[in-house]
């Protein structure tokens, strides 16, 4: 089910209101079916793929809980191991074969790997990272396994975060299943606020700016200069707005039911350097590789190089977990160059700052440093957007055709209203994230006369209603 | 047990202000829609290809003085050329196909209505094709096509007509709900901002449908050339090409079975049946001669709802050709380009069959008579 679909707005307040009405010992049962629900909408059958991982890792956390030494290790590699395989088999295995197969043309063996006809279940990579993270903080004794399997279940699979995270770790989460969620207003009305905002930047930014970038991302050969660069830009707030909203949604209607889920985005697109665009982009994400992939592998505390290979080893894997292509594999590895780019150039850079002056100027000096980000963030976004690599590759050789003729208003044909409005929106979007640098716009409203407040929202719900585009785009995270 | 099913205060004072607030937001909606969408938006922004035909019927108005009206039915079947020729032996007559893809009851009562008033159209016969509502497909269901058709009347003989017909309850439920959606959509401006853009962008670029179709072809396009321009030949050796091909022989079996059991029939769509009655009385108001056509349907509920509704109707204003008993040619595979609709030598023959009967209402009840005479 999709949060921007008729059927997410009949869902959501049968639930929510259910959920209040029910004692709460008996609201995981609710919470459980309709997240079972939930997920089926999308393809029926692929709850079992999801029970299977979980039976897994139900088991596996209380074998590990109840081994010492080299048994506890076994267990938690046999439960890494099979929840892998899942994700392997329904994400990586035709990637695998096609790669495997143009090797053995390459070399002229005669031998090749048939590709399997299945379809990646929706949100795969998100909740088999969940599973992986419980079995994980019960192996380093950071979290009791869980002996009631409904509650279990319900820690993979909460609808809110089940198909795009946030990714959570059970620390956070499970002991709030267990906890009794009384109908807290304020708390409801913030969570409603965040829904409704999350539901703004997915449908009234996101979705517009989709239409101009797929035009020139699907016909790579027939834009040039400016029309790719400002796609580019497009595909950089689209993919935010999709992703952040897609965040805000889940985060807030968990928030209704009284859940606190992990924040997921911090405004990123005001981050000084790629480093911390990582501390502020996908942060469930970006903190997971951290703890479980890159800390596992020795972090910073090894040697030099070695600290380079354990930072850029670890985005690779995060750009192949968001996809079994080549285009993400680039994209993972261009974001590990940058940072220990950024390691290795620090001292020179903080040098040609001093010599500019730009240390004198803070301001500037953050402007600058706010702008490469982006632009580097950008670069590589084309990658992740781009169909293949050659077309990646393509788009930035056309790129570099600037032509001021190119800049019209038709640039993406006739419907320019639309991406002028998408323009104007993400003006609009950018003065409140300005705005909540601050705190929290939400409670400036809030202490504001119940007029102004009322005319605010009643605006936003027009603007939301007008101008959004319906017609039931996927989130793009859906796909990893 | 204790608090079961009981809204707290906190709960009642909530849902209170939500509802509110949607009434609120629910009445600037219905002024903005009143005081400014629909000023910017003409009767016939559904798509490309309607405001194709109708800007160009308007512009050549005084050229034609027929006109066929429906769905692809009648846009890829029937030729007014090959028409006009066969006609022309009795009566001097310039017709247009006014057919679009999908242009299916009650939308298309809508455009008729609108072609009339608001464009003040004068033809001296129209042939509207008769057909039962389309089932919108759930990837569709928020687009302009759906609702901008959708007015309040609209709606409530949408829903008033479902509930009355015979169609099987799921589609009935289908029905109504999608209408009911397309109905907030429309209530609430859901999208419209984004579909007024297209609409304007569209106004712009190229038209969807060329000169040579409106002109030469006088809106006529054969599905097999329809259906080449978009690259699609290979169709007829595709699975769903021969699986519709058993389809066409089930309904031509179904078509038999109606048509044999037509006296048993005792009911009708009176809902329906209203409309067309008014059809007729407002085209006759113009001097317009209105006759429903029947093409061939492929479901059984099709024809429960459609022949008993045709049987009502006076018989200088229908021309049926759904019968397979007495039209088999038009259910054979060779004058078939799909399930739906004959390839270019059936709809030549589907032409000569509707010219010739066209003649006989001609030939018994001049224009110049009591239109609804029987």
């Amino acid at each position: 089910m999709l949060f921007n679909s008729l059927q997410f707005l009949i869902f959501f307040p049968i639930v929510t209101t259910l959920y209040f009405l029910l004692p709460y010992k008996y609201r995981w049962i609710l919470l459980l079916a309709a997240s079972c629900f939930f997920y089926m909408a999308f393809i029926p059958v692929y709850i079992l793929i999801l029970a299977i991982t979980i039976i897994i890792d139900y088991f596996a956390g209380i074998w590990i809980e109840e081994s010492q030494g080299r048994k506890k290790k076994r267990w938690l590699i046999i439960s890494i191991v099979s929840t892998c395989l899942v994700l392997f088999i329904f994400k990586y295995f035709n990637f695998f074969t096609a790669n495997w197969d143009a090797l053995a043309t390459f070399f002229d063996w005669n031998y090749s790997i048939g590709a399997l006809s299945i379809i990646l279940p929706i949100g795969l990579s998100f909740h088999t990272f969940q599973s992986l993270s419980y079995v994980i903080e019960v192996y380093r004794g950071n979290q009791k396994a869980e002996r009631h399997f409904g509650i279990y279940s319900l820690y993979v699979m909460f609808y809110p975060q089940l198909v795009a995270g946030p990714i959570e770790r059970p620390q956070n989460i499970l002991h709030q299943l267990y906890e009794k969620h009384d109908f807290d207003y304020e708390r409801v009305k913030s969570g409603l606020l965040l829904m409704a905002w999350g539901l703004f930047k997915k449908v009234v930014i996101a979705d517009r700016l989709a239409v101009f970038v797929n035009q020139v991302y699907n016909s790579p050969a027939e834009y040039h200069g400016f029309e790719v660069i400002i796609a580019t830009f497009f595909f950089a707030i689209q993919i935010y707005c999709d992703f952040s909203g897609y965040s805000d949604i889940a985060i807030g209607s968990a928030k209704v039911m009284g859940y606190d889920l992990m924040k997921n985005f911090d405004r990123p697109y005001f981050s000084k350097s790629v480093s911390e665009f990582w501390k502020r982009w996908h942060i469930s994400l970006s903190t997971w590789f951290r703890d479980y992939v890159y800390i596992s592998m020795g972090g910073n505390r090894v040697g030099k190089w070695k600290w380079y290979y354990n930072l850029f080893i670890t985005f690779v894997i995060s750009g192949l977990w968001h996809g079994a292509n080549w285009t993400f594999i680039i994209w993972g590895a261009l974001h590990g160059f940058y940072l220990v780019f950024a390691i290795i150039s620090a001292p020179l850079r903080e040098n040609l700052n001093r010599i500019l002056g730009l240390t004198r100027t803070p301001g500037l000096l953050k402007v600058l440093q706010i702008t490469m980000t982006f632009l580097l963030v950008c670069f590589a976004w084309i990658f992740f957007r781009a169909n293949n690599v050659s077309d990646a590759f393509l788009l930035i050789e056309n790129m570099t055709e600037l032509k001021l003729s190119q800049l019209s208003l038709n640039m993406f044909g006739t419907n320019y209203y639309s991406w002028i409005m998408g323009i104007l929106f993400i003006l609009i979007m950018e003065i409140i994230h300005l705005f909540q640098r601050t705190g929290s716009i939400r409670d400036y409203i809030s202490q504001k006369p119940a007029l102004i407040r009322w005319g605010l929202y009643v605006v936003f719900l027009i603007v939301l209603l007008n101008f959004g585009v319906f017609n039931n785009e996927e989130f793009i995270y859906f796909q990893f | 047990m204790r608090n079961l099913f009981t809204f707290s205060s906190d709960m009642k004072k909530l849902y209170f202000k939500v509802g509110l607030l949607l009434l609120l937001v629910g009445v600037v909606n219905v002024f903005l829609s009143r005081s400014i969408y629909k000023k910017i938006t003409p009767f016939f922004w559904g798509n490309q290809a309607i405001t194709d035909k109708r800007n160009y019927i308007v512009k050549n108005k005084d050229d034609y003085n027929l006109m066929f009206f429906g769905s692809s039915k009648t846009f890829h079947q029937i030729d007014p050329v090959l028409f006009d020729s066969i006609v022309s032996q009795d009566m001097e007559v310039h017709s247009f196909n006014y057919g679009i893809q999908n242009l299916l009851p009650p939308e298309s009562f809508y455009l008729y209505e609108n072609l009339l008033k608001e464009d003040s159209l004068h033809f001296k016969y129209v042939l509207m094709e008769l057909n039962w509502f389309p089932n919108i497909k759930y990837k569709n269901l928020h687009t302009r096509r759906n609702f901008y058709w959708l007015n309040n009347d609209n709606y409530v003989y949408t829903i008033n007509s479902a509930i009355n017909s015979r169609i099987p309850l799921p589609y009935k439920v289908w029905t109504v709900g999608t209408r009911s959606v397309n109905y907030i959509d429309k209530t609430f401006n859901i999208g419209i901002v984004n579909e007024i853009f297209n609409y304007h962008a569209q106004e712009n670029d190229e038209t969807a449908l060329t000169l040579d179709v409106l002109k030469d072809n006088k809106g006529f396009l054969p599905v097999n050339r329809d259906s080449a321009a978009k690259g699609e030949n290979s169709y007829f050796l595709s699975e769903r090409y021969l699986k519709e091909i058993e389809e066409v022989k089930r309904a031509s079996s179904v078509s038999f079975a109606k048509y044999e059991d037509v006296e048993t029939f005792d009911y009708y769509n009176e809902v329906y049946l209203e409309k067309m009655n008014h059809l007729i009385k407002l085209s006759e108001d113009r001097g317009i001669h209105l006759i429903f056509t029947m093409p061939p349907q492929w479901k059984s509920y099709q024809y429960d709802e459609l022949i008993p509704l045709f049987e009502q109707i006076p018989e200088n204003h229908k021309i049926q050709f759904a019968d397979s008993r007495k039209y088999p040619e038009l259910f054979k595979k060779e004058n078939l380009f799909d399930a739906d609709h004959v390839n270019e030598q059936g709809s030549r023959i589907l032409t000569k069959l509707i010219a010739e009967k066209f003649r006989i209402i001609v030939k018994n009840y001049p224009h110049s008579q009591k239109l609804t005479q029987n």
